[in-house]
């Protein structure tokens, strides 16, 4: 079928590769590609229907 | 009993505004377009709806995934589009989650129905074949002009922020002329979230093209192409590869294409009829037909149709050759369409489609090209080392590889996470990867010029990445004090992917309040126009102003002097932050202020009262000493990585709590009146620091196989959970074995039951095949060992 949304699936490898942005100034980080790769993969991280996105916790007492 | 069947393919609009001329429903065997109304009727759209829903209800399906097809299907207009997805919703939504898709060829793509896809939470896939030169051997308008601007126009448009999260993915059908190199560039400039590849659809009767001389040209094309994205960091999830990845591991298959899944899924055309899979259409005249039709049939009737129930049947019903082959199980004999190899001897009757006959109990007309494609795959794997560094395209082409440094988490500090608290160290680590993620997220906000419809509120956006950038250099201490806060990741995240009916303006103009936080810290100058929300001018770690309303506007300057206690504005009063500072605490904020904190599913409280505050202050201080004195190893870890605790509005005799994944060092709690707050807030502290912990653990490392769709009947909880949620609720129930332990003989009871549920659910887990990954196995072991031990 047509459709490329079904099934998504996250690289073993990708967990691997969040940059150390710290000391960078702020500026060169809104202009580098790498960066811009890494917030991307991070929103589709946070979309990705496998992962928990809120753990909540509710018992009567 | 045939499989019941999750994802349907409805046809809205039968015709195309192009003339592609690889197009399986006008160019193909399949002639059935013809005959068929252009437009789906509303009667049928809701009798699709609800044989959908029934099905759904009758098999208890939890979701459904509907995609929008044609033809074009956004050819059908806004009008009909939206009375479709009403009826749609209407119809399905109160049996099941329905997961709406649309497939488009991208030439009609504008702002307003990117704003529909926002309002109906529709995601779109869109087709293109790669660089212009090789969109256009196909991708034609049917006066033969190029179609690659207009498509790559409507790329452009859902990449912008907000409507990115409405961008499903591209789909590219190859073709040996074009140089895949080029081609995988230039899909990956359209930054697409996935990526699917298809092969040209052929049979035996009409085999595909290949050059001579060449035994799998398409296999050594598509390694091709896998190289390029290994090489580029496999940052685009491509489906194919995924398959195959995955199906090895004997997990599913993504695609009907490879893999031995049963076949999930129905096409409903313009006039009602159930079909089988579109690339059916391929085979022969009337090949996807069934017979049936929504008003007379269910989908449990058409999923007993020969056709379909023999696809449902796994490696059985494969031909002979197939069974034999040692990669069955990864290519599951391709795409059914491709097995077609017509028998003079077969009388068809083309209304009724191909009864699953001789004529597909063939191997796949590429079953050569799948075969060289998945040895050659999965030996790349077994050969694949893991990178340690990140590279970009252009230190490819030049040789050199990147040096900027990556987070990684030490080996003892996993280990040491493993056994519930974590050390101060590591949890230090997890910290320094949220903030590095924070201050690459705020970047992003700044850098996303489009889309703006306030240009007061762009200015004050401007002003304030202006004095941001500048005390990044200054005072860079003070800055990432402001990044690091829970909200401001949840904040940049939300202008990114901004939720339907968010005031994206308004949204993004909050950096100004950043940056004056930040410069308050600082203890600098500085004046500039803030974003009024509801009553309110914030600054994240500071305060707010409550605004005031006489003035108007949708900004207000403040202004901050150096050694003043707030910021001041005309007219106005000051709410500011409430720190408990002192020991056990490096520096915790009740947050009842910040405009960002309502992200943790139960709604937050307003701004306490000064009597509700010192509550908490006194609660919150003792919760906090009892885990020092009981449990002094999760108490360090809980004071060096807690930022924030957001007070939820209280719900009489029911503790609520949680934890959002945007919002490291936060948890949400709602406070119980008249109880012994101390004992109760000790373990909501430590239950939900274990979820802060454990959620950029799994964002450093892949602890379970993300295909896994298995879910654990769990003792904690009624509903059936993902691997995700069963590692969450062991890892919390692992800090509670502990707390329980120290306690003593007055806990005991609890905590043999709560040590029970760690065991019960460590072991399930590694018990159970193709779940874990091998450093999953190690977390988990490493549970259910410590589920055991004292911790101190």
């Amino acid at each position: 079928v047509d459709d490329v949304t079904s099934g998504v699936s996250r690289d073993e490898t990708t967990a691997e590769r969040s940059l150390d942005t710290r000391g960078v100034p702020l500026e060169e980080l809104a202009t580098d590609a790498d960066v811009r790769r890494m917030v991307t993969r991070i929103l589709d991280n946070m979309e990705e229907p496998s992962r928990v996105r809120v753990a909540s916790f509710q018992s009567n007492v | 009993m045939a499989a019941p069947i999750s994802q349907y393919v409805l046809k809205v609009h039968g015709w195309c505004n192009l003339a592609c001329d690889h197009c399986y429903v006008y160019e193909h065997a399949d002639q059935s377009w013809r005959a068929k109304p252009r437009i789906i009727s509303p009667k049928i759209a809701a009798m699709a709806a609800k044989r959908i829903s029934e099905h759904a209800a009758a098999h208890r399906l939890k979701d459904v995934c509907v995609v929008l097809h044609g033809g074009e299907p956004l050819l059908l207009g806004k009008t009909r589009m939206r009375a479709l997805l009403d009826a749609l919703i209407s119809g399905v939504g109160p049996v099941a989650d329905i997961d709406l898709r649309i497939q488009s060829n991208g030439i009609l793509l504008d702002e307003e129905w990117c704003d529909l896809f926002r309002e109906y939470r529709l995601r779109v896939g869109v087709s293109l074949d790669g660089d212009k030169t090789a969109n256009d051997l196909h991708r034609k308008f049917v006066d033969g002009r190029s179609s690659y601007s207009q498509v790559v126009a409507g790329l452009t448009l859902l990449r912008r922020p907000e409507y990115r999260h409405t961008y499903a993915g591209i789909l590219c059908t190859i073709d040996l002329a074009n140089d895949p190199v080029t081609v995988y560039q230039a899909l990956a400039a359209q930054e697409p979230p996935n990526l699917d590849l298809l092969l040209p659809h052929a049979t035996w009767e009409h085999p595909p093209y290949r050059p001579i001389g060449q035994e799998h040209p398409y296999a050594d094309w598509l390694m091709q192409f896998y190289w390029c994205w290994d090489r580029d960091g496999r940052r685009i999830p491509i489906r194919i590869f995924n398959s195959m990845l995955s199906a090895a591991r004997g997990g599913v298959s993504f695609t009907e294409a490879l893999g031995t899944d049963p076949a999930d899924l129905l096409v409903i055309d313009t006039n009602g009829d159930w079909e089988q899979a579109d690339s059916m259409k391929t085979a022969f005249d009337g090949a996807a037909a069934t017979g049936m039709n929504v008003f007379d049939n269910s989908v449990d009737e058409v999923c007993a149709h020969p056709a379909i129930a023999v696809r449902q049947g796994g490696v059985e019903v494969l031909s002979a050759i197939c069974r034999a082959c040692p990669v069955v199980n990864v290519c599951g004999g391709g795409l059914y369409a491709h097995r077609f190899r017509p028998d003079p001897h077969t009388r068809r009757r083309s209304n009724t489609g191909s009864i699953g006959s001789a004529e597909f109990n063939h191997p796949s007309v590429y079953c050569t090209d799948l075969k060289a494609l998945i040895i050659a795959a999965l030996a790349a794997e077994r050969g694949r080392t893991m990178p340690i560094t990140a590279r970009t395209p252009a230190d490819r082409t030049s040789g050199k590889r990147e040096t900027r440094p990556i987070h990684t988490l030490p080996a003892e500090s996993f280990e040491s996470l493993t056994t519930g608290p974590g050390d101060v160290a590591s949890v230090d680590v997890l910290a320094s990867m949220r903030l590095s993620e924070a201050r690459s997220l705020v970047a992003m906000v700044a850098a996303s010029e489009a889309g703006w419809r306030d240009m007061n509120l762009r200015a004050a956006a401007a002003e304030g990445w202006t004095l941001l950038r500048a005390l990044s250099r200054d005072h860079p201490r003070e800055v990432d004090e402001v990044l690091a806060h829970p909200y401001v990741y949840a904040w940049a995240v939300r202008c990114l992917r901004p939720p339907p009916h968010a005031d994206i303006d308004l949204d993004r103009a909050h950096l100004a309040g950043v940056a004056a936080a930040a410069a308050f810290h600082a203890g600098i100058s500085a004046e500039l126009s803030l974003p009024i929300r509801g009553r309110y001018v914030h600054l994240p770690t500071v305060g707010a102003i409550v605004s005031d309303p006489s003035q108007g506007g949708r900004t207000q300057i403040i202004r901050i002097m150096p050694g003043q206690q707030r910021p001041v504005a005309r007219g106005s009063r000051w709410r500011s932050a409430r720190y408990l500072c002192g020991p056990p605490f490096r520096r915790l904020v009740v947050e009842d202020l910040d405009p960002f904190r309502d992200c943790q599913g139960w709604p937050a409280s307003g701004r306490l009262s000064s009597p509700e505050w010192r509550r908490w202050r006194r609660d919150l201080t003792a919760a906090e000493q009892r885990l020092v004195d009981k449990v002094p190893g999760y108490a360090r870890a809980l004071a060096a990585g807690l930022r924030a605790v957001v007070p939820l509005r209280s719900v009489t005799d029911t503790r609520r709590s949680a934890t959002a994944r945007q919002a490291f060092g936060a948890v949400a709690i709602a406070r119980l009146d008249g109880r012994a707050q101390d004992s109760e807030l000790s373990e909501l502290l430590l239950h939900e620091f274990q979820h802060v912990k454990l959620n950029v653990l799994l964002d450093m490392h892949v602890l379970f196989h993300p295909e896994c769709g298995i879910r654990f009947h769990v003792p904690w909880r009624a509903d059936p959970r993902p691997v995700e949620g069963v590692l969450h609720g062991i890892y919390a129930f692992l800090a509670l074995t502990h707390l329980r332990r120290a306690e003593g003989p007055a806990a005991h009871a609890t905590y043999l039951v709560y040590r029970s549920w760690v065991f019960r659910m460590t072991d399930e887990l590694l018990r159970t095949r193709n779940v874990l990954t091998s450093i999953g196995e190690r977390f988990v072991n490493g549970m259910a060992v410590a589920a055991e031990s004292e911790v101190t």
